[in-house]
């Protein structure tokens, strides 16, 4: 049993279609083939399709996509996959003509998947630069989800938030209802659907002019629905959430080292024993970590806050070495039981000093005064303390020149908990990151703006009143034996998950009338009818939520989903689908410089 | 209308006057006061940098204010930095940041002790 599976919605099935569709691609070229990847997709198709697999197709040679010539290789198919994005179009089109060119050898074919689907404007783009008819075959590799967990799939489209609310490009949205298609042929008709903020309407009226579309050429299978409710969450109904630091221990991994694709990259030397860190060379000075579900340990720990990481690894391995040490005064049989477990009982114990090392280097960070800093101001500007003054703690970072993302994501943390900076505060604000970090930065300034994550004060106090309403702050939770979702950053509860949670508990959104008016956007309430009306399944059994996050989602408010899932009272599973796992430093840089890559 | 400041970022260093000039009139239109006082200011800059170049004898153009007067207070121009201070008008708890970091760099640990 995979990683994948476990949860009532087997997110392996997922991986399978994804496989299966690469594999019937692939095997239309018949012969070894080297393949060429956008950069952005080498890694999460990782997921989809190890090498191996790749491998046993005939796969011979990989290469990144990039603006020079291919390297001399004697196979019989190039086959590019790509994002359909105009730019990469320039260098599909480049690589074909220097590698077509260059030899006269043996003739090769050249194909091109896109991921996950065609775009018209980007064939448009490929025939102007006249390398379409050297291309043999144009195809779709469908593959609109990667899948990360048993309880979490996401697109990897990191652009989302960014292309819908500062560019005003939809596109990303019918992808998005695309997706959610696919989802519903896997699993089954959602027979109801919630969702708020402009993104997610439109996503839903999209699904439902696909899903008549549909109903016109192929007549739904009368297949029992395994995802009982849908909730769209627009990101920009929460923006509180990515801007605060995670404090779990996955959270605060990616903050501090980032995760991409399930992996994470850590300072190699406090991974070696003192015998290894002398005979190795400093080869290499990265380790690389899967982090999923699949390590046993992992799945306990990703979830707790930080604080409470130390306790249960020393737990664990106290645990492990009397298991060990208890080998003395045994019967043969009762030895060869042990026999039988010391693989087990090592491998634990591998798994213990591998995340013990995680958690030093983690710790290393915390404990430091710039860190506890920045948490401290963070943690006021979350309860409202001093949010309509010119912050020193800003001043501070400004005059040192910290990162200008962290100076940013300070800045738009307090706007938001005063509802809107002061026109003057703002000004100022402006006026000391132009002095510091130059001109270029009025743009990052000005795109902030223009997504709203900078305004000026109005009259509501949107953040004061949700506040209380949602009790977003809480001042007395524990982090070691939590009893509400704010754990994950210690005292604030992320809004989109204690949205939820309320959603959830009062069975709609008539209920929350009172803070809906605070919130963006239109609302979502929809049961469409089911053929067979199958969806009031036996009610003991949890019900299958699928949260769907349009911009993102971080893992502190995947972390508060799993707590909310274990307890009793909303009887729910989630599975958690994203466009992009973000934090605020990600979340912050994809608006303000991505200008780069035009 | 931020796409007339974008025109500054690339790296055509001649026409870098021009297109600020520019992107000052069109804030100007948009009544983007913020904006264009920025604008002024970093065609202030520029001027202001060119004639430091030809006192120091090294590249300023393209760095931010702050940068700047960093640089000079690394020269041990203090008084240049003063005036840029003035002009400027860099906030006072930042330029003595500045001052004590640089010379904290410098390891000017006499200087240092005055303050």
């Amino acid at each position: 049993m995979s990683h994948l599976q476990g949860g009532k919605a087997d997110i392996s099935l997922i991986q399978i279609a994804a496989r299966n569709n690469l594999i019937t691609l692939l095997e239309k070229c018949p012969g070894p083939k080297a393949i060429v990847w956008d950069n952005s997709l080498a890694g999460p198709v990782g997921l989809v399709a190890q090498y191996a697999v790749l491998r046993e197709h005939a796969v011979v040679k990989m290469y990144p996509l990039r603006a020079v010539p291919l390297p001399e290789t004697d196979v019989k198919h190039i086959i590019f996959i790509t994002r359909p994005k105009l730019h990469l179009m320039d260098l599909v089109a480049q690589n074909v003509h220097n590698d077509s060119k260059a030899r006269g050898g043996p003739k090769k074919q050249y194909h091109l998947l896109f991921v996950p689907r065609k775009s018209l404007l980007c064939i448009k783009r490929l025939e102007h630069s006249g390398m379409f008819g050297s291309l043999t075959a144009i195809e779709e590799f469908k593959c609109d989800f990667f899948p990360f967990d048993s309880d979490l799939i996401s697109m990897e489209l990191p652009e989302v938030y960014r292309d819908y609310h500062l560019e005003n490009d939809p596109s990303c949205l019918y992808q998005i209802a695309q997706a959610i298609m696919l989802l519903q042929k896997i699993y089954g008709p959602i027979p109801r659907i919630w969702g708020r903020g402009a993104a997610a309407k439109q996503v839903w009226d999209l699904v439902t002019r696909l899903q008549r579309e549909n109903i016109s050429n192929e007549i739904k299978e009368q297949q029992n629905s395994c995802i009982d409710r849908l909730l769209l969450i627009d990101r920009s109904l929460d923006l509180i959430s990515p801007l605060a630091t995670q404090l779990t221990y996955e959270g605060l991994i990616d903050e501090l080292f980032g995760i991409n694709n399930t992996t994470a990259n850590f300072p190699a030397d406090k991974f070696l024993s003192n015998e290894e860190r002398s005979s190795e060379s400093l080869a290499e000075d990265k380790k690389q970590i899967i982090l999923n579900s699949g390590d046993k340990l992992f799945s306990e720990l990703r979830d707790k806050n930080f604080n409470a990481v130390g306790a249960f690894l020393s737990k664990q391995a106290k645990l492990i070495t009397s298991q060990i040490e208890d080998r003395h005064d045994k019967t043969v049989q009762e030895m060869k039981l042990f026999v039988q477990r010391l693989p087990i009982m090592l491998a634990n114990k591998e798994a213990v000093v591998r995340h013990t090392a995680i958690a030093e280097c983690i710790k290393e960070v915390t404990d430091s005064y710039d860190f506890l800093d920045c948490l401290q101001a963070e943690q006021e500007f979350l309860n409202c303390i001093e949010v309509d003054k010119v912050s020193p703690f800003i001043e501070d970072l400004i005059a040192q020149k910290k990162p200008l993302v962290k100076v940013l994501r300070f800045i738009c943390l307090q706007c938001i908990a005063s509802s809107g900076l002061k026109p003057k505060i703002l000004e100022y604000y402006k006026r000391e990151i132009v002095q510091v970090y130059g001109t270029q930065a009025l743009l990052a300034l000005t795109n902030l703006e223009k997504v709203g994550l900078l305004k000026v004060q109005s009259s509501t106090r949107q953040y004061t009143v949700l506040r209380k309403a949602l009790r977003l702050t809480m001042e007395d939770t524990s982090e070691v034996n939590p009893t509400d979702i704010s754990y994950v950053h210690s005292i604030y509860a992320p809004l989109s998950i204690r949205l939820t949670e309320q959603l959830l508990k009062s069975g709609g959104w008539k209920q929350l009338q009172d803070v809906l008016g605070l919130l963006p956007g239109p609302t979502v309430d929809e049961s469409p009818l089911i053929p067979n009306g199958s969806s009031d399944s036996n009610t003991n059994s949890p019900s299958i939520v699928l949260i769907f996050f349009i911009g993102g989602c971080t893992f502190a408010e995947i972390s508060a989903l799993r707590f909310l899932s274990q307890q009793e009272d909303p009887n729910v599973e989630f599975v958690i689908a994203t466009t992009k796992l973000i934090n605020g430093d990600s979340f912050l840089k994809n608006i303000i410089n991505a200008d780069n890559d035009k | 209308l931020g796409f007339v400041s974008e025109s500054l970022d690339e790296k055509k260093t001649h026409t870098r006057d021009a297109s600020l000039t520019s992107a000052l009139e069109a804030y100007k239109k948009a009544r983007n006061d913020v904006c264009a006082s920025m604008c002024d200011e970093a065609l202030k800059l520029l001027k202001y940098q060119r004639t430091l170049e030809d006192k120091h004898k090294e590249g300023f153009v393209g760095k931010s204010v702050h940068d700047t007067c960093k640089r000079l207070l690394e020269l041990m121009d203090v008084k240049e930095a003063e005036k840029m201070r003035g002009n400027f008008k860099i906030p006072e708890r930042r330029f003595w940041w500045l001052r004590i970091q640089t010379l904290a760099d410098l390891g000017d640990w006499v200087e240092l002790e005055k303050f």
